[in-house]
């Protein structure tokens, strides 16, 4: 799976989303919007890569699950001050990853051992990219480290 | 005599189409179709209570010992050593209380994250794994139980266990939802938001 740039984008594929747009009587594209549909972040692109493959027959749907999301978090970020960056990008790859799972739970034919194999490789890049996105290091020394965390709060009788 | 014969040529026929069903009834039941996203959650209460706060320090204790080993095994080359420690890490009983719950779930992470690159590993892995995240068992809400979840779809997909891999990825989404949902709203953002946000 490589990461789309944002010349990625005909303008084929910009007429179809407006279009789409138009017939649910949403408003049009931002600038940004626009932008964010490729131009974001490793994970971001390589979360839209991964909905496109896992979600072809339903491409149009799943391209505005997507869009909604992102629009949300516009919203959530534009309220939260010093929230953009690191954060924004791991709430909008989660959510993002739970439209992509609305879609698998909906599919009818899911038992069809190639459309799990499809969702099972559309899912690995959420999740992973989701791992990263929370902050869960797994190199050598981090277990340790987050352990002797456990055992200086234990005693302290904290939650979370 | 040929009436006779009829008869009992329509209730073998009868009896029989009940036996399949019945065997077919029984395989729906065992054998799950596809991928099962199912998740069960909690939040984990991490304060201890006092008789059982010793023996979750002493198995913290214990599981951090492994982890230095198995880490200085690993600067030392030595991936099969790294691999025995955090095995015989796994092996020891688990203390009550959630900070251990979720500690071995990190444990078995680890180890399944060693073991996964390799067929028979991964296979072993999810032996190992698959009662811990069953989908009857209810799972403390850590990025532990993301991990390890992540681990299993891995193991999973190595051994083209598609169903298993959707499943677990899908469950691993669903829990890194709800930490995000729980930040959200440590962070004072309106619910609102975060379940629009998540439809």
């Amino acid at each position: 799976m490589s990461p789309r740039s944002h010349a990625d984008l005909s303008p084929h594929d910009a007429e179809r989303i407006a279009a789409e747009l138009a017939a649910l009587g949403e408003p049009e594209l931002e600038a940004d919007e626009l932008a964010s549909l490729t131009d974001e972040a490793d994970t971001d692109l390589a979360f839209v890569e991964g909905l496109r493959e896992f979600a072809e027959p339903l491409a149009p749907r799943v391209e505005l699950e997507a869009l909604a999301s992102r629009r949300v978090w516009s919203r959530v970020r534009s309220r939260v001050p010093g929230a953009r960056g690191a954060g924004f990008i791991a709430g909008g790859v989660l959510l993002a990853a739970a439209a992509a799972l609305l879609v698998l739970v909906l599919r009818p034919d899911g038992s069809d051992s190639g459309e799990a194999r499809e969702a099972a490789l559309a899912l690995r890049a959420q999740a992973h990219a989701g791992l990263e996105a929370l902050g869960v290091d797994t190199k050598p020394g981090a277990d340790a480290a987050r352990v002797r965390g456990w055992l200086g709060r234990s005693g302290e009788g904290d939650r979370g | 005599m040929s009436r006779g014969l009829a008869r009992v040529r329509t209730w073998a026929a009868t009896v029989s189409v009940a036996c399949l069903g019945v065997l077919a009834a029984g395989c729906e039941d065992s054998r799950p179709a596809g991928p099962d996203a199912r998740i069960e959650l909690y939040s984990p209460v991490l304060a201890a209570e006092d008789g059982a706060r010793e023996a979750e320090r002493a198995y913290l204790g214990e599981i951090l010992r492994a982890h230095e080993q198995a880490d200085a095994a690993l600067a030392a080359g030595d991936e099969a050593s790294a691999r025995a420690r955090l095995a015989e890490a796994l092996a020891h009983p688990v203390a009550a209380g959630d900070r251990a719950a979720i500690v071995r779930l990190d444990l078995a992470a680890r180890y399944g994250e060693l073991q996964t690159p390799d067929a028979d590993g991964a296979s072993e892995t999810i032996r190992m794994l698959e009662p811990l995240l069953a989908i009857d068992q209810a799972l403390p809400i850590d990025s532990a139980t993301a991990r390890a979840l992540v681990v299993l779809g891995d193991a999973a997909s190595r051994v083209d266990d598609h169903a298993l891999a959707a499943g677990s990825y899908a469950r691993s989404v669903r829990v890194m939802s709800k930490l995000r949902s729980l930040e959200a709203e440590r962070l004072g953002l309106g619910d609102a938001d975060a379940k629009e946000g998540a439809r």
